[in-house]
């Protein structure tokens, strides 16, 4: 291990040259900053020396390492958004490790702002189009069935699209929803979705930071051209047993999380969440059936997590999630059983090792399963299997992944790191027993490939105004014949042009050799992960994106403004007509392959991206607004031509807005505006006709010509597709919370509106005859169908 | 908490008149306006073969959102007034609506006129040109495609599942030689006829169904120059048995077969619009598949112009 760690040093050193020397002599102060009351590490805290640039921010670990030139004393301070923030004076003669716990403010009021800045400044950060959003103000905005959703929440960022009508399906920057990287505890969630895309997978309760990126990609993430969501389990708290639950109108949901060990060495957290739709009608659905149906859908989540520290130089990590879906109907009176499942499986397991002071690492080992199943079984009145089916299909991954921090001095921060990913595709397994005619089919169809990625990268400062993020991502894939090494250049700079005011530009190149079969834009489970083949290449983007940051500090308002221009290239689509729906018959002898369904082409999107933002105070929220062109080119659709793919939305607004009303009412309140889907609409009807009727009769003799007979009714789509522009979608929503401390814990009840005016919003269209009336013939119109109209929700939510 | 209490009470007050209000219909009918005021478009089919004996052109309007709720007509959308003319070269025709015979009640409701009047060469193009009286205009050209021959029929059968049942189907298959170096474009069609041994001798007929995914229509991509088709495509089932039972079985079932197979060389334009029309039929009704948009070789119009040429071969399989 410590040779690969020189390894990947060298190489390092090799493309950033860092001062090795130094005149003055110099110590470094590292350690972690940590929860004050639960111990919990705190990710992405600004540590730096007030009323100087001289700074750093802790990692995924909570660790922080400054190296500063040796001195009498320093005050340095530690703050982060919802917490107070606090200074240390240290004697700077020898290295030290410093572990510092912050207290949470419990509300933060403007005068609290005023005192220093609680969150690293965007001004004075390198990183741009990124945003991280507090899990306690996602907690707070009103949420479709009151069930919290952080999928939901990002889609109310600017650059952020959401597909359909409610739900999690997330379109970056003019990129598709197969084309986000989303990661939990570093392991790869490949489809977030339950009950059709109406919810995610993440169960707000277990999540501690989550994290968007949009366009200038550090080094190490790769592997999805558009965005990467990253999500941090907590960890537990390490000194006292506390739990969180509620009770909504479709599922109720439990947190655990405490110690493991009287040394605060260790803790643990878990964390369920279930659905109970399918208990409550259960009773029904059996009267109706005379008692011999039941039927019905769920879904869990289930999130664990533990730690444990052996030495202050070694910590371990175990996390892992499970969620599924099912439908299930079985019938006493004909012996069946079918269901239908789905869902993912991840596991990480994370050991921390300190080296010295300013060497700090990470080994994960990462499992991560998506499973789609189908299963129908019928029994004979013996009970004996006479016929079943089994269909599966899925992906599978394992991962290892090995990281560095390297912190010299305060100029630079290096991070490198090498990760291998064994994936197995199962495009379709069908395992048929027929007892009846003694058949038995067991066709298995696995793919697997291999995917790596090295990297290394350095935030550096060369001077008091000038911030660059440079590194390189080298990815490899491999599957049978097929393989690509390709480079991945990426870099980052800021500019302070005075305080509180800096210009950013990026560019980034990503490759991804992953393909998601979806053409349906909701997230379906039938949603199909495929690998890059002989006949499927990989897809490619490169973007830029320049734009200005300004804090203004004594209003504690951030402001972003940023232009991107983004190309894309090899990226698939369906061909017309195809649907995975269509050519999915498990049982079918003559299997279509995928490649032959799809085709592919390039995009390109440009926009603007205006972000206004307020994380503390009794008011906070924030308003964004997008300007933004996509267009797609696929040789085989629209004759060639260029024509918008149907997220392509011209302007895209949101308003997020929580007021602490007073310690027990929080307010809050979202509205969004989005230019109208672009569709392919029939605009009319015809009909059509064949040749060979017309042939084939008239010239067998004794039998009548005719001509034009069997006409087929055929929609007129127009000649350009997406040519139709649907209703603009616009929606608020409202929630009201009541907070009270109880003797032993605390509670809140809330209402929530979805849609409060309910507008109806355009799900899909549809052309259908109306029947005539007395006054009017049979006539085609155009029909809008919406999928929610208002819709409240009520919650009880507990605290101890 | 006075304020708590009010807030409350308005909220809970509030939630019963949301919802009678949210619970109307989620299914609403938009205004044509709003699709874009387009008129109904002229359609028009036309197609050629040397081996016709009547040239016939069919000329119907679409129905667009805003067309049928002013159009009261019902005539079918039949376009009877139109001025229909075919040309090839310096010669001219034109078609005249139902024209039928005098003896005839039964209406032909397309343009007609013997093909005597302008006989159909194969690789000679023609010109097609509709023209409304209030000035609506349509036109369009084809090339007759040169013949080929079909060189066998087959006659096979294969086991399958049926509603879990096992039974075996019969096919038959055609081959034909596609000429090298150049594109090509075929639909298979073809007759089954046959007696049944039961008491009656009436003679029945079936056309041939393809179970290919589009319906015996070929292209040579990839296969330019080889004997076409390939693989198990080009089998057209003609009949099922149960294979439990010899009694079912094909011979078994008919005192006569014969199968008669129409090779049909097909220009690109008929190609092009028979293969998207098959697949926007097969996915119109899933709301998830991509439209499929259809291409069309009239200028001025929907439909399709085309010329094709007929080639037959006939195996008796009983």
């Amino acid at each position: 291990m410590q040779k690969l760690v020189l390894l990947v040093l060298s190489f390092i050193f090799s493309i950033s040259p860092i001062n090795a020397q130094s005149p003055s002599a110099k110590v470094t102060v590292s350690g972690y900053v940590r929860e004050a009351g639960s111990q919990e590490a705190l990710i992405g805290v600004n540590v730096y020396l007030p009323g100087t640039t001289t700074g750093t921010t802790t990692n995924t670990y909570g660790f922080y390492s400054l190296t500063l030139p040796v001195q009498d004393s320093i005050k340095l301070a530690y703050s982060f958004v919802g917490y107070e923030t606090t200074a240390r004076t240290i004697s700077l003669r020898d290295n030290q490790t410093r572990n510092v716990l912050l207290t949470p403010g419990r509300l933060l009021t403007e005068v609290d702002v005023k005192a220093g800045p609680t969150v690293e400044k965007v001004s004075e950060s390198v990183r741009m189009s990124t945003i991280d959003i507090p899990v306690s103000q996602i907690k707070k905005i009103p949420a479709f069935l009151g069930e919290k959703d952080v999928l939901k929440v990002l889609q109310l960022m600017p650059g952020v699209q959401k597909g359909s009508e409610g739900q999690t399906g997330i379109y970056v920057r003019g990129g598709g929803p197969d084309q986000n990287l989303i990661i939990l505890d570093d392991a790869v969630v490949y489809n977030a979705n339950h009950l059709f895309g109406f919810f995610s997978v993440f169960n707000g309760d277990a999540i501690k930071s989550v994290e968007l990126i949009k366009g200038g990609f550090p080094a190490r993430y790769g592997g999805r051209l558009s965005s990467v969501i990253d999500l941090n389990m907590k960890d537990g708290n390490r000194e006292k047993l506390h739990g969180e639950g509620g009770i909504g109108l479709i599922a109720s949901r439990l947190r655990l999380e405490g110690p493991l060990t009287k040394n605060k060495k260790a803790s643990f957290l878990i964390s369920g969440r279930r659905t109970y739709l399918d208990v409550l009608a259960a009773p029904l659905i059996r009267a109706q059936s005379g008692g011999t149906t039941s039927a019905g859908y769920y879904f869990y989540d289930l999130n664990a997590k533990a730690n444990y520290d052996f030495s202050p130089k070694d910590k371990l990590y175990l996390s892992g999630y499970f969620g599924r879906d099912r439908f299930y109907a079985s019938d006493k009176s004909q012996n069946t059983d079918t269901g239908l499942s789905w869902g993912n499986a991840t596991g990480t397991l994370r050991w921390n090792h300190l080296f010295n002071q300013k060497l700090f690492a990470n080994l994960s080992l990462i499992f991560s399963d998506y499973k789609f199943q189908i299963s129908a079984v019928e029994k004979s009145t013996l009970g004996v299997d006479t016929y079943s089916l089994q269909y599966n299909s899925g992906i599978r991954d394992f991962s290892l992944k090995y990281d560095v921090d390297y912190y010299p001095s305060p100029q630079h921060s290096v991070r490198a790191g090498v990760q291998s990913t064994y994936h197995r595709f199962t495009p379709s397994a069908v395992v048929l027993q027929n007892a009846g005619i003694n058949q038995a089919i067991n066709n298995v169809d696995n793919i697997d490939v291999l995917e790596s990625g090295i990297y290394a990268e350095d935030t550096w400062r060369p001077s008091s105004r000038l911030r660059v993020n440079a590194g390189l991502r080298l990815s490899y894939f491999q599957h049978k014949a097929v393989s690509y090494v390709r480079p991945e250049p990426r870099i980052s700079a800021a500019f302070t042009l005075k305080p509180d005011l800096s210009v950013k530009a990026s560019y980034a190149m990503m490759n991804q050799y992953v393909h998601l079969l979806s053409n349906t834009g909701i997230g379906l489970p039938t949603d199909l992960w495929v690998p890059t083949t002989d006949r499927v290449k990989p897809q490619q983007s490169q973007q830029v994106a320049i734009g200005i940051a300004k804090d203004y500090t004594d209003k504690g308002l951030t402001l972003t403004v940023e232009g991107y221009y983004k190309t894309m290239s090899n990226i698939i689509n369906y061909k017309e007509g195809a649907s995975f729906l269509l050519i999915n018959d498990p049982t079918s002898a003559n299997s279509v392959r995928w490649e032959d369904n799809v085709t592919a082409g390039r995009g390109w999107s440009y926009g603007a991206e205006f972000f206004l933002q307020k994380k503390v105070g009794r008011f906070s929220g924030w308003a964004g607004y997008t300007l933004s062109w996509t267009q797609w080119q696929f040789a085989e659709l629209n004759g060639g031509q260029p024509y918008y793919p149907r997220y392509d939305r011209r302007h895209d607004i949101s308003l997020v807005g929580i007021y602490e009303l007073n310690k027990r009412i929080t307010l809050s309140a979202v509205w969004v505006y989005g230019t109208g889907n672009a569709l392919t609409i029939p605009s009319g009807r015809y009909d059509t006709y064949r040749a060979s009727n017309t042939l084939v009769y008239g010239g067998s003799p004794g039998i009548m010509q005719t001509f034009f007979q069997n006409s087929r009714t055929t929609d007129d789509y127009g000649t350009q597709k997406n040519s139709f522009r649907a209703e603009a979608y616009h929606r608020f929503d409202f929630g009201i919370q009541f907070h009270k401390q109880k003797k032993h814990h605390e509670r809140t009840w809330e209402i929530s509106f979805y849609n409060l005016y309910n507008r109806r919003n355009p799900f899909f269209y549809r052309l259908e005859s109306v029947a005539a009336t007395a006054t009017e013939p049979t006539r085609t119109a155009l029909f809008r169908y919406s999928v929610f109209p208002i819709v409240p929700a009520f919650s009880y939510n507990f605290k101890f | 908490m006075p304020i708590l209490v009010r807030i409350n009470y308005t909220f809970f007050a509030l939630i019963g008149v949301l919802l009678f209000w949210g619970c109307t219909n989620l299914r609403n009918e938009i205004s044509p306006g709003f699709l874009g005021i387009e008129p109904p478009k002229m359609v028009v089919t036309c197609f050629l073969s040397p081996q016709d004996a009547t040239l016939a052109v069919k000329v119907t309007r679409s129905n667009t959102v805003v067309g049928d709720s002013i159009s009261l007509l019902q005539t079918g959308n039949n376009v009877t007034n139109a001025t229909v003319t075919l040309a090839q070269g310096d010669r001219s025709v034109t078609l005249r609506y139902d024209n039928r015979p005098a003896d005839s009640t039964k209406v032909q409701p397309y343009y007609s006129i013997s093909a005597r009047l302008l006989p159909i060469l194969t690789g000679q193009t023609y010109i097609l040109t509709v023209i409304t009286p209030n000035g609506q205009r349509a036109s369009s050209t084809c090339t007759i495609p040169v013949p080929v021959l079909p060189t066998a029929i087959t006659f096979d059968s294969l086991d399958d599942t049926q509603n879990r049942t096992k039974v075996r189907r019969y096919f038959v298959k055609s081959k034909w030689q596609d000429p090298a170096n150049q594109a090509n474009y075929y639909q298979v069609a073809g007759i089954f006829r046959y007696t049944t041994s039961a008491a009656a001798i009436e003679e029945k007929y079936n056309g041939l169904a393809f179970d290919d995914d589009a319906r015996g229509l070929f292209t040579d991509a990839g296969l330019d120059g080889t004997v076409m088709p390939s693989g198990p495509s080009g089998r057209a089932f003609i009949a099922t048995s149960s294979t439990s039972s010899q009694q079912s079985s094909f011979f078994n079932q008919y005192k006569t077969a014969v199968v008669t197979v129409n090779l049909m060389s097909i220009d690109q334009a008929y190609y092009r619009f028979q293969e998207a029309t098959i697949r926007q039929r097969r996915s119109r009704n899933n709301p998830f598949a991509e439209p499929v948009l259809i291409p069309s070789n009239i200028m001025g119009g929907l439909g399709c112009f085309a010329g094709y040429n007929n080639a037959i071969l006939t195996k008796v399989l009983k």
